[in-house]
């Protein structure tokens, strides 16, 4: 995480009246907050319409942006959050979509019965983790994809590290519960 | 039941580092990320107006059109009038071209 943060909090001052400001800071960030926002809707194009909704309210409210202690990215963390959340609710469905498979634009397999397989069980690993909860899905995006510690994923979430491990422990029960069901569901 | 499945219920380790697999960092395309930034830097983050105010903006178009015709209109028709009245009256006998 770009918690060498001092940076960012310039750039953050700056890029109420610079755009050229922002411009860094959004060539820090977009690629973190694109990942989470693909993981949590299943697709390119809706990460990308909100990739680009998070950095134009970001970009709208930066003037208002206040340190509290919590790095930038957490606030941006924030922000694809709630648009994620409001995704979901506008969909009026779970957060369960058709998988597109981000691993199947790679080069053609050596062993295709083998490359299927595996691609089947990422779709399964994957279908699993969207079935969990909105936080416990964000909890394990920012632990795995973005590498987070339980301290940085604690500032983004607006819990205490202990309560992001804890949460951590619920999430791999479920995720394992989940991972169950689904073996049963397609033997 | 695939191997993935047996692993993840394994234990905790086995399951951490199947999501370590599978829960991989998602490159956006350089055409979008590029895009982005030109509409955020170069724009100032503004974004595209709404159907209804382009809507609005062409009908207020046309109808400004229109108005901006009539009123050609009207001074075409006041010039003939005035040019046919002064003609009128170069022709009639006594009067200015006489």
């Amino acid at each position: 995480m770009s918690v060498a943060s001092p940076d960012d909090l310039q750039l953050v001052r700056r890029a109420a009246t610079d755009p050229e400001a922002f411009g860094t800071l959004y060539e820090r960030h977009v690629r973190r907050i694109y990942s989470y926002v693909y993981y949590r809707t299943g697709n390119h194009h809706d990460a990308e319409d909100l990739t680009a909704r998070v950095f134009q309210r970001a970009f709208g409210h930066v003037a208002e942006y206040q340190d509290k202690g919590v790095p930038f990215s957490a606030w941006l963390y924030r922000i694809a959050h709630n648009l994620v959340a409001n995704w979901h609710r506008d969909r009026s469905r779970r957060p369960v979509v058709p998988l597109e498979d981000h691993t199947a634009h790679g080069e053609p397999a050596e062993y295709p019965e083998a490359a299927a397989m595996a691609a089947e069980e990422r779709n399964l690993m994957l279908e699993a983790v969207r079935r969990l909860p909105a936080d416990r899905q964000q909890l394990l995006i920012l632990k795995f994809v973005d590498r987070l510690s339980n301290a940085e994923v604690g500032e983004i979430m607006g819990r205490t590290e202990g309560a992001v491990k804890s949460l951590y422990h619920r999430t791999l029960t479920a995720l394992r519960e989940e991972i169950e069901r689904l073996a049963v569901e397609r033997p | 039941m695939l191997a993935w499945t047996r692993q993840a219920m394994l234990g905790t380790h086995g399951l951490e580092g199947l999501l370590r697999q599978v829960l991989v960092p998602v490159e956006p395309a350089e055409q979008f990320t590029r895009s982005l930034k030109a509409r955020l830097v170069v724009y100032r983050g503004r974004e595209a107006p709404p159907v209804w105010v382009l809507v609005g903006a062409l009908a207020s178009a046309l109808l400004l059109a229109a108005g901006m015709a009539g009123l050609v209109l009207r001074l075409s028709l006041v010039l003939a009038g005035v040019l046919a009245v002064s003609r009128r009256a170069r022709r009639r006998p006594g009067g200015a071209g006489a």
